[in-house]
Order: structure tokens, then sequence, then C-alpha cells
């Protein structure tokens, strides 16, 4: 008889060194595990699937009857029984069917005519209130129904046609975006009710006189007739003066657009005046106080806007003044021919003018975060 | 009535057994002061791990255009780091130890005694500043941080007239 049994010797071994390797391993990747790296970065991705998924759906899904009143606000605010509201529909009653989501924003923002200043903004137009209200209320009800419990969101729909001309449209349905906490952006653009009045030929046509006069300036500047210095300074002004009058054009052509747009409408621009809905003068003076310096706005509300605008886009020009001084930087290589200047200047600065201008589009974006957090 | 045996003994033994205590507990010290700054870089490889993870998936979402003064906000992630104590620094979009910092696509960081360590990004990294209107813009400077907590907000930014996408701290 045995006095020890070494039976099981071998195998306690195998375990022990079988629980060390184990353990070996789960202190190399324990920095891994901790993180939790595969789960957040997985989180994420389905947030960010999540918000892009839901702005394709919402653009392009339809409203069968989408319904509102001309006036409504202002019907409503001088007798809001639902007698009158039903009545007034008979005549100024609205009615689009099967109209996506999208066409609906771009009609809605193309008839607000928001005048900006700073953080304020003021809207001129005022008789398609309840529009945008209708549009707002259809857009919660269908992202409270798709994001549910799980997500808040903000959704937007910006139209800023030109960078520098404070006029435009927007529309805000949901919760401000908060400061501490991640957010999952997708953006799209629509396509405005406008027609694409700017080209680059019209605006080309328009600054031609000016630009030309750069040919003479590099000329003078190779041939050592006037320094760097009096080179830029003239190409600068020459460039300044070109943008100054393109803004003026584009601004009169935006105008233009804005007003067919709500006088599609079916309103006349008599009963438009008539109705003295904007009271043109009076409001640019209490959105602005630079606007007191100007002495005569004009009779004409058309000449009062225009006039607003004009001393808006003279003080705009100063924030693309850095754009400009890039642009003249490279004019200012001796070893490429005149010509070639002359030309890559006036391409830089037309891309850099048509890269502010979105006429025909609006950008319409959707945040969402997480709601359990 | 008494073994005296181990009397004589024990105060040898004792003195033996505390010298090898000693050599042991030095041995661990010594291990454990070694060992600082790899454990140091392995807790901030995993903050930087953590950046990388948003930087990229940051870039699948929207970014805010910089031309707009009023533009809806872009892509943003929120994240809280907590950095060692040992660390000398870890530097968002730049080079901290250059006179004249490289800027752009890249995290740099560093243990107290240990060796620099690059990560190269996809797209540029910087720290936000606001410019005359308070809107945050990319400052072009890097970002230095230290030893602590913080958090820090990553938001996804896009220049149009330059076609230059940023990452943006602050």
């Amino acid at each position: 008889m045995k006095m020890f049994d070494n039976t099981g010797y071998s195998s306690t071994m195998d375990a022990i060194i079988f629980l060390s390797f184990i353990s070996i391993a789960a202190i190399v990747i324990s920095p891994v595990l901790i993180g939790n790296l595969q789960l957040i970065a997985l989180i994420e991705r389905k947030n960010q699937a999540d918000a892009s998924a839901i702005l394709l759906t919402i653009l392009n899904a339809k409203i069968d009857d989408f319904k509102y009143r001309f006036a409504g606000s202002q019907l409503s605010a001088f007798d809001g029984s639902s007698l009158i509201k039903q009545t007034s529909f008979l005549f100024a009653g609205r009615e689009n069917k099967h109209k996506t989501y999208a066409d609906l924003c771009a009609e809605c923002l193309a008839s607000q005519f928001y005048i900006y200043r700073g953080k304020d903004k003021f809207r001129l137009n005022i008789l398609t209130l309840e529009c945008e209200a209708e549009i707002k209320r259809l857009i919660s009800s269908y992202l409270d129904r798709q994001l549910g419990d799980r997500y808040s969101y903000c959704f937007e729909a910006k139209w800023r046609p030109f960078i520098g001309i404070p006029l435009g449209g927007e529309i805000k349905v949901g919760e401000d975006i908060p400061s501490l906490q991640s957010i999952y952006v997708e953006k799209a653009t629509i396509t405005m009710p406008f027609e694409n009045v700017i080209t680059r030929e019209y605006i080309e046509s328009v600054i031609n006189e000016e630009l030309e006069k750069i040919d003479n300036d590099l000329a003078d500047y190779d041939a050592g007739r006037i320094n760097r210095t009096i080179f830029k300074e003239r190409v600068k002004q020459r460039l300044l003066n070109a943008t100054a009058i393109a803004l003026m054009k584009i601004t009169e052509k935006i105008q233009e657009e804005l007003m067919k747009q709500m006088l599609k409408q079916n309103i006349t621009l008599a009963e438009f005046e008539e109705l003295q809905v904007i009271n043109y003068e009076l409001r640019l003076r209490e959105i602005d106080k630079a606007v007191k310096a100007i002495d005569a706005l004009g009779e004409d509300w058309e000449e009062q806007l225009g006039n607003y605008f004009k001393a808006m886009v003279k003080a705009e020009l100063n924030s693309i003044q850095l754009e400009i001084d890039k642009i003249i930087d490279k004019a200012v290589d001796k070893t490429v021919s005149i010509a070639d200047r002359a030309l890559a200047l006036k391409e830089q600065f037309l891309d850099e003018l048509f890269t502010r201008l979105s006429l025909s589009k609006a950008e319409v974006s959707i945040a969402i975060w997480d709601r359990r957090i | 009535m008494f073994n005296e045996a181990g009397i004589i003994t024990f105060p040898l033994k004792l003195l033996c057994y505390l010298i090898l205590l000693s050599l042991i507990f030095g041995l661990i010290t010594q291990g454990m002061w070694n060992a600082r700054i790899p454990m140091g870089e392995i807790a901030i490889e995993r903050e930087v791990s953590e950046i990388l993870t948003a930087i990229n998936s940051i870039q699948t979402g929207a970014p805010r255009n910089l031309l707009y003064s009023d533009a809806s906000e872009g892509s943003k992630r929120v994240l809280t780091l907590n950095l060692p104590s040992n660390i000398a620094y870890l530097s968002l979009g730049s080079d901290a130890e250059y006179s004249q910092p490289i800027v752009g696509n890249l995290i740099v960081y560093k243990v107290q005694g240990g060796e620099k360590h690059f990560e190269f990004l996809n797209i540029n990294l910087c720290r936000a500043s606001r410019d005359e209107a308070g809107m945050l813009i990319p400052s072009k400077n890097g970002l230095l941080l230290k030893s602590g907590s913080y958090t820090l907000t990553l938001e996804f930014v896009y220049d149009p007239s330059s076609n230059e996408k940023w990452i943006i701290v602050y």
C-alpha cells in the first residue's frame, strides 16, 4: 500500500498553469476591456446612422393634405371662433396635396422674408405665419412619432441667399441643442422655388469693367512702374469695387425673386401695400439703429428696402477683405504671365463670390442626442 | 522543562528574514517604479483611444459651415479625460516640444521619463477660438493638457472657401 497518492499532482499543475495564462491574458487586455471603446464606437455609429435615416425619410415623406389660411393668424386675432375659421377657409384657404416635407419647407422659407441684424431677426411678411405654424406642427409630430423616447432632436431649415446680405428664412422645430452632450448631426440641401437668375456669366458681365483694369495694374507692376505695395493696394481696391457692384446686383435680384414668390400667393402688389402689413420704414428703423443715419430711405417701400440692403452690404464688405488679401498674394508672383495671373485672379474672385451664394438652395439639418443620459 | 534550542538561532533567523523581506520589498518597489512609465502610457493610451474613436465617428456626421455666423451646429462629441499625475503632456493638434509648433493632424503625448508618442489623424485638429461675432472657429493652434480631469468638446467644422475640414476642441 502506498503512503501518498500522487496521481492528481500533474493535473493540478496543469490547472494552475492554465489559470495563470488566463490571468496574464486578462491583465494584458484589461485596459481595452475597461474602456468599453468598442461599445462606445458601436453606439456612436448607430446614433449617427439614425440621424441620417430620419433626415432622409422626413425630406422624402409626403403630406397628404397640407392646409393653411393666407393671413390666418391675423384673421384669428380678429375673431378666433371656429365658425370664422371654417368660413375664412373658403376665401383665404390654401391647400397642398401630396407634397413632400422638403417642398413645403422650401416654400415656407421663401415666403418669410426675415431680415437679420446681429442676433436679432425681424419678419417682414407676417401673412404666412399660419403656414409656418402648420409645417412646424407636422414636422414635430412626425419626428416625435419616429424618434419616440430614444432621442431628443432639433430640426432646422435655413435659407441664406448670400452670406453678408442679412435676409433669408428659417424654420426651427425641437429643443435647443445642449452644450455638454454628444450630438449626432446630419445635413442636406433642398431646392428653393426660385429661378437661377444669378449666373456666373451675369456677374462676370456686371464686374468685367472693373476686373479688366487689373490687367493694366499687372503690366505696370511687371514693368517696375509701381512697387509691390502700390500694386497690391490698387488690385485690392479694384476687387473691393467689383465686390460692392456684384453684391448690389445680387441683392436686387434676390429682392425681386422674393417679391415674385410672395406675389405668387394670390395677392397683388397693390393689396400687399394696402394691407399695410409691412410698414417698411418704421420697421427698418426699429430693427437697426444704423438705418437712422440714412437721411431718406425712400418713398416707395421697394426703394426703402433697396437702400437698407445697400447700407448693409457696405458694412459687410470688411468681412470679404481678408479673402481678397489671400487672392492678391498669389498675383504678385512675377514668374507667371500677366494673362494667366489676370485669369486666375478673376476665377478665384468669382469662386469666392459664388461660395457665398445659395439663392436656389437651403440647408436642412437634424441634430439628435440621447435622451437617456 | 523548556526547549531552549531556538534561543540562539532566533535573532539570526529574524535578521535573515528581515533582510530577505527588505530585499523582496525593495525589488517590488523597484519593479513598480520601473513599471510607472508603461503604466502611465497605458493610462494615456486609453484616453487617446477614446479621442481617436470620437474623431473617427464625428466625421460620419455633418460639419458646421464656418462662413455662416448663425450656421446650425456640426457633429459634436463630449469626452471626459482623466490624465495620470506622471504625464508630461498630451498635445492635441500640435507637437508642443518644437519652438515653432507643427499644427494639424496629430496627437502627441509623453509620460515623465518616457518616450514621445505620436498618433497621426486623417483630419486637422486644433483648439477653438472665438471671432468678433463670438462664433467658435479653428485657432490653428494646438491644445496642451497636463495631468488632471478635463471635459472636452470636439466639433466638426468646414470652411467652404478653403475647402478645409477641421475638428475644433474646446
